[in-house]
C-alpha cells in the first residue's frame, strides 16, 4: 500500500541508502515519493472538510487546505507541495534541490501529516 | 635576457619603437634602455661597455617564440574532507582545450573544487584572504566526515608529463598549516617559477566575490594589476633604474657645483692677490682645469707676490767651493805671471822679430856692421849667438803667454761667477728687512775692478758679505712665502679637491649624457609604450564585451593607463548612445560584472601564460539572463585553444551550450547524504531522465516505489526534452530570455510545454501531434495521470514509450 507513512518512509530509505549515486538521482527519486505522500495527505485532509475532491486538482485542493485548515497543516503542505514540486519538474535554468532540502520537505510533509 | 614573457614582449616593443624614432637615438642610448628593462647588472655592464644588448627588431616568429611557454592543463581536481566536500570526490577533467560546464546549487560543493585547486596552485585562497577569514577559518574542515582534509590537483603539462600538487593538514592543524607535496616528471619537487609569477599574473582562477571586487578595490589597484600584468612593472622599474644611475653619475656633477660655489664664496673674501683672476676662471661655462691647477701651487701667480717671494727664496749664490776654487786658480795664475817678471812679453816678441829680421839681412847680405849700433859687426858668430838667443827668446815668450792666459781665464771664471749673482728683482709690494743689504752686498760684488790681478781679492773681500745678507734674505722670503701659501691652503685644498670631481664629472660625462638620454626617452614614451603594450589585451576585453553586452547602450572604447602615483587609473572609456563616458561611471551592477570579465579573461587567457586553462567560479551569478548566451560563444571561442571550466549555481550556461553548437561537456555537481558530492554527467537532461527511468525500472527497488517515481521521471524528461525544443526555438529566433524563461515557469503542465515547444502556444490543441504516433499519447499519459496516481502499465512498457516519444520530441526541427 502507497500510504503517505509508506511512501515518506521509502523517500527516507532511498535517501539514507547508500546506493551507486550515478545510476539515479536519490533526492529526485524521494522528492517524487514524498510529493505523492504530500498529496495524498492533502486529498485526505480536504476530503474531511470538504467531501469528495476526485476531480479537483493539487493546487485547487492546496488553496483550500491553506484557506481551511487552521491547524497549519494547510501552509505545511503548501510549503512541501510547492518545493517538492521543483524537484520534479524541469525549471527553466533551476537545477534540482539538493538532499538537504529534499530531506527538510520530506520532514514538512511529516509535520502535515502528524497534524491529520 | 629576462625570463617573464611579458617582458620579452615588452623589450620587443621598446626596440621597435627605439628603431622608429626620427632621428635615431644614438647606438649607446639604445642600448642602455634596453639593457635598464633587464637589470641593475645588465645596465652597469652596458654603461661599462662589457654587455651589448641586442638593439636590433626580432622578427615575429622569434618575438612568438619567447612569448609562448608549454602549456599546462587540468587533469582534474580530488577532494575529501575539506569544505563543502566529505568523502574523497574527484572532478575530472580532460586535459585539452575545450569547455567544461560545472552546474551545481549553491551549497552542492562546486566552489570548494575552486577553492581547493586555487590552493593546491597557490598555498592561498582568495576567501582566506578577503571576505570573512575568521568564519571560513572555523568552516574549512568537512563536518559530515571524519576524513582528513586532503586536495590532489593532477595538471598535464606539454612535453613534459604530469604534474600532482597533494595538499595535506595534519590532525588538529589550522587552515593555514598545510603542507603541500609536487610531484613533477624527473622527480622535481618544485613548482616551476614563471606558475608563481603566471598565478599572480594571469590569474587563471576567478571566482564570482573576486570579480565583484575588481572594480571595489579602487581605480590603482586595478592598474596597478593591469601594468603588472603587461610587464609595465617592468617599464617603470627600468625608467627607476635610469633615474637612480643618472642621479650616481651627477652626483659628482652636483658636488662640483656646491664645492665650486663655496671656493666662490671664499674668494670674495680673499684678499689673496689671486682671487679675482681664480674666480674669474672658475666662473667660466667649461672652467680650464689646467689653469685652475696653476692656484692649487703658487705657480699660477707668475708675476705677483709669490712669485717674487718664491724668486727671492731660490738659492742664486755660486757654491762657496766654486768660488774658493776660482780665486785660488786665479792667484797661483797671477803667482806664476809675476815670476816672469822683467820684461814684458810684447818687448820680448818685438826684439824677437828684430832678431829675424837681423839674420836675414845676415844671411842675405853676408857679414856687415849692426845697422842698429853700427859698431857690432853681424857675422857668423854673431849668428850663432842670435840664433842662440832667440830660441831662448821664444821659449820664455811661450811660459809669459801660458802664464797670461792662464790668469785671462782664472779671471774670466771669476767673472763670471760674480755675473751668475743676479741683480735682485722688482719687489713692489714685498716688504723684506734684509732686501736692502742684500742688494748693498750684491752691488759691491758685482762690481769688481778691471784689473784681474785685484779680482781674486776682491771676490775674497766681498763674497762673505753677499753670502751672509743673501741667506738671509732667502729665508725671511721663504718663511714670507710659508706664511702666504698658509693663508691661500684652505682654498687651494677645496681647489684640489674640486679639481678631482671635476676630473670625475669629465670623465663621466658622455655616461651622464647617455644614461639620462636613455631615462628622458624612457619616460617621455612611457604612456605610448603602456598603451602600446596593453592594446592586444584591450581589443580582446573590447571584444569580449561586445559579446556580452547583448542589450546594453554602453559601447566599451579605449583601455587606458593613465595617470601617476595616487593619480593612477585605468581609463575604461565609453560610449553611451553616441556620448563619450567613462565605462565605470555608467554602467550597472551586472554590467559591471560583464566587464570584469571582459578584463579578467584576456588576461588569463595571455600567451604568455604557462597555464592553458581558466577556472571560472560561477560568473553569472550577478549576469543580466539576457548576456548568457553572448557569454557562452566567448567561452566556446576562448575553449578553441584554452581549456575553460566554468561553474555555475544554475542550469543557464549548461542550457546555453547545449542549445547552441558549442561543444562543451557538461558535469552536474550534487551533495548527497553527510556531504557525499557526487559528479554526474549532464550533457543530455532528457536522456539522463530516460536513463534514470530505465535504472529504476530495473532496479530492485520495491515496485511501489518504481510505480510512484517512474511517471515522475518520465514527466521530467519530456520536459526536458520540450524545453531543449522551445528554448532552442525562442533563442535562436532571438527573442528575449527573460520572456521565454517566465512563460515556460508560468505554465506548469506537461502538455502546455509541449504546446510552448512544438508551436510556442501553451493552449494548443495537442491532438496533432498525439496522433502522429500512439507512444506520444500514452507518454503523455503517464506523464499526466501516473505522476499523481501512479504507474497503470508495467515499468519497461514506460520506458520503452517514454524513449520513442523523447527521440520523436529532439527530432522536432528548431
Amino acid at each position: 500500500m502507497n500510504t503517505p507513512e509508506n511512501l515518506l518512509g521509502q523517500a527516507r530509505e532511498l535517501l539514507d541508502h547508500e546506493w551507486d549515486g550515478t545510476e539515479w538521482s536519490a533526492p529526485r527519486m524521494a522528492a517524487l515519493l514524498a510529493r505523492r505522500a504530500a498529496e495524498a495527505i492533502l486529498r485526505t485532509t480536504c476530503e474531511k472538510y470538504c467531501g469528495r475532491v476526485d476531480r479537483v486538482n493539487n493546487r485547487a485542493l492546496l488553496i483550500i487546505a491553506v484557506q481551511v485548515l487552521d491547524d497549519g497543516t494547510g501552509v505545511l503542505l503548501e510549503r512541501a507541495w510547492c518545493g517538492l514540486s521543483r524537484a520534479c519538474h524541469r525549471h527553466a535554468f533551476e537545477l534540482a534541490p539538493p538532499e538537504s532540502e529534499v530531506r527538510e520537505l520530506i520532514g514538512l510533509v511529516e509535520r502535515a501529516g502528524h497534524h491529520r | 635576457m629576462p625570463e617573464n614573457p611579458a617582458d620579452t614582449r615588452l623589450i620587443s616593443l621598446v626596440r621597435s619603437l627605439l628603431n622608429r624614432e626620427s632621428p635615431p637615438q644614438d647606438e649607446r642610448v639604445r642600448g642602455l634602455v634596453l639593457a635598464a628593462l633587464e637589470d641593475e647588472q645588465r645596465l652597469r655592464a652596458a654603461l661599462e661597455g662589457s654587455h651589448t644588448p641586442v638593439t636590433a627588431e626580432e622578427t615575429e616568429d622569434d618575438t612568438r617564440q619567447h612569448t609562448t611557454p608549454a602549456g599546462t592543463f587540468l587533469r582534474g581536481i580530488e577532494v575529501g574532507g575539506f569544505r563543502g566536500i566529505g568523502s574523497r570526490t574527484r572532478l575530472p577533467l580532460h586535459p585539452a582545450p575545450g569547455l567544461t560546464i560545472v552546474a551545481g546549487r549553491n551549497g552542492s560543493g562546486k566552489s570548494s573544487f575552486t577553492e581547493a585547486l586555487e590552493l593546491a596552485l597557490t598555498g592561498n585562497s582568495y576567501r582566506w584572504s578577503t571576505a570573512r577569514p575568521a568564519l571560513w577559518k572555523e568552516n574549512w574542515r568537512n563536518v559530515h566526515q571524519d576524513v582528513s582534509p586532503t586536495v590532489r590537483v593532477d595538471l598535464a603539462e606539454e612535453s613534459a608529463g604530469d604534474t600532482r600538487i597533494e595538499v595535506a593538514w595534519p590532525d588538529s592543524g589550522k587552515p593555514e598549516e598545510h603542507r603541500s607535496t609536487v610531484r613533477r616528471p624527473e622527480e622535481n619537487p618544485e613548482l616551476p617559477p614563471e606558475w608563481h609569477r603566471a598565478l599572480e599574473l594571469n590569474r587563471p582562477i576567478l571566482s564570482y566575490e573576486e570579480l565583484g571586487n575588481l572594480f571595489e578595490a579602487g581605480p590603482s589597484k586595478l592598474h596597478d594589476a593591469l601594468a603588472k600584468l603587461v610587464g609595465l612593472e617592468q617599464l617603470s622599474e627600468g625608467t627607476q633604474r635610469l633615474d637612480t644611475l643618472a642621479k650616481e653619475l651627477s652626483a659628482a656633477e652636483k658636488q662640483a657645483k656646491k664645492l665650486r660655489g663655496e671656493l666662490r664664496d671664499d674668494l670674495d673674501h680673499s684678499e689673496d692677490e689671486r682671487a679675482p683672476e681664480l674666480r674669474k676662471l672658475l666662473g667660466k661655462h667649461k672652467p680650464d682645469l689646467e689653469a685652475i691647477g696653476g692656484f692649487v701651487t703658487d705657480s699660477a701667480a707668475s708675476g705677483g707676490v709669490a712669485a717674487r717671494l718664491r724668486e727671492l727664496a731660490e738659492p742664486v749664490l755660486p757654491e762657496q767651493a766654486d768660488i774658493d776654487s776660482s780665486v785660488n786658480q786665479l792667484r797661483t795664475a797671477l803667482g806664476e805671471a809675476a815670476e816672469l817678471v822683467g820684461d814684458s812679453v810684447a818687448g820680448a816678441e818685438q826684439r824677437s822679430a828684430l832678431l829675424h829680421r837681423a839674420l836675414e839681412l845676415h844671411r842675405e847680405h853676408g857679414d856687415q856692421p849692426c845697422p842698429v849700433c853700427g859698431q857690432a859687426t853681424l857675422d857668423a858668430e854673431w849668428s850663432s849667438r842670435a840664433r842662440q838667443r832667440l830660441d831662448e827668446d821664444e821659449q820664455w815668450i811661450t811660459v809669459a803667454r801660458q802664464a797670461q792666459e792662464a790668469v785671462r781665464r782664472g779671471a774670466e771664471q771669476l767673472r763670471s761667477r760674480i755675473a751668475r749673482v743676479p741683480a735682485l728683482p722688482d719687489t713692489a709690494g714685498v716688504e723684506l728687512e734684509n732686501l736692502e743689504r742684500a742688494r748693498r752686498a750684491r752691488e759691491r760684488w758685482a762690481t769688481p775692478p778691471e784689473r784681474d790681478g785685484e779680482l781674486a781679492e776682491h771676490v775674497a773681500a766681498t763674497h762673505p758679505e753677499l753670502v751672509a745678507a743673501f741667506t738671509e734674505l732667502r729665508e725671511e722670503a721663504a718663511a714670507r712665502l710659508a706664511q702666504y701659501r698658509d693663508a691661500w691652503s684652505p682654498i687651494a685644498e677645496k681647489l684640489t679637491n674640486w679639481l678631482e670631481v671635476m676630473r670625475e664629472v669629465r670623465s663621466k660625462a658622455q655616461d651622464l649624457k647617455d644614461v639620462r638620454g636613455a631615462h628622458e626617452w624612457l619616460r617621455d614614451n612611457t604612456k605610448r609604450l603602456r598603451n602600446e603594450h596593453l592594446r592586444p589585451l584591450a581589443d580582446h576585453a573590447r571584444r569580449i564585451w561586445s559579446r556580452l553586452r547583448q542589450q546594453s547602450n554602453v559601447d566599451l572604447g579605449a583601455i587606458e593607463l593613465t595617470g601617476n602615483g595616487p593619480q593612477r587609473k585605468v581609463a575604461l572609456h565609453a560610449d553611451v548612445d553616441g556620448a563619450e563616458s567613462q565605462a565605470l561611471g555608467v554602467m550597472s551592477q551586472g554590467e559591471l560584472h560583464a566587464l570584469a570579465l571582459a578584463l579578467f579573461l584576456p588576461r588569463a587567457t595571455m600567451d604568455q601564460s604557462p597555464f592553458r586553462f581558466v577556472v571560472l567560479d560561477d560568473p553569472v551569478q550577478a549576469m543580466d539572463p539576457a548576456k548568457v548566451d553572448g557569454f557562452v560563444q566567448v567561452l566556446a571561442e576562448l575553449a578553441q585553444d584554452r581549456q575553460v571550466v566554468v561553474f555555475s549555481h544554475d542550469d543557464r550556461l549548461a542550457d546555453s551550450a547545449r542549445r547552441s553548437n558549442v561543444r562543451a561537456r557538461i558535469l552536474e555537481v550534487q551533495r548527497g547524504r553527510n556531504s557525499e558530492v557526487t559528479v554526474v554527467n549532464s550533457d543530455s537532461p532528457a536522456h539522463s531522465y530516460v536513463s534514470e527511468a530505465r535504472a529504476v525500472a530495473k532496479s530492485e527497488l520495491d515496485p511501489s516505489v518504481r510505480e510512484a517515481v517512474l511517471p515522475g521521471l518520465c514527466r521530467m524528461a519530456v520536459e526536458a526534452a520540450a524545453w531543449e525544443i522551445y528554448s532552442a526555438k525562442r533563442f535562436h529566433n532571438g527573442q528575449d530570455r527573460d520572456k521565454a524563461e517566465r512563460l515556460w515557469t508560468e505554465h506548469k503542465r506537461t502538455r502546455a510545454r509541449i504546446g510552448l515547444a512544438l508551436c510556442g502556444d501553451p493552449d494548443i490543441d495537442l491532438d496533432f501531434w498525439l496522433e502522429g504516433y500512439p507512444r506520444r499519447r500514452h507518454t503523455l499519459g503517464i506523464c499526466a495521470d501516473g505522476t499523481h496516481e501512479g504507474l497503470k502499465c508495467s515499468a519497461e512498457e514506460a520506458v520503452k514509450s517514454l524513449q520513442t516519444t523523447i527521440d520523436d520530441l529532439l527530432r522536432e526541427p528548431r
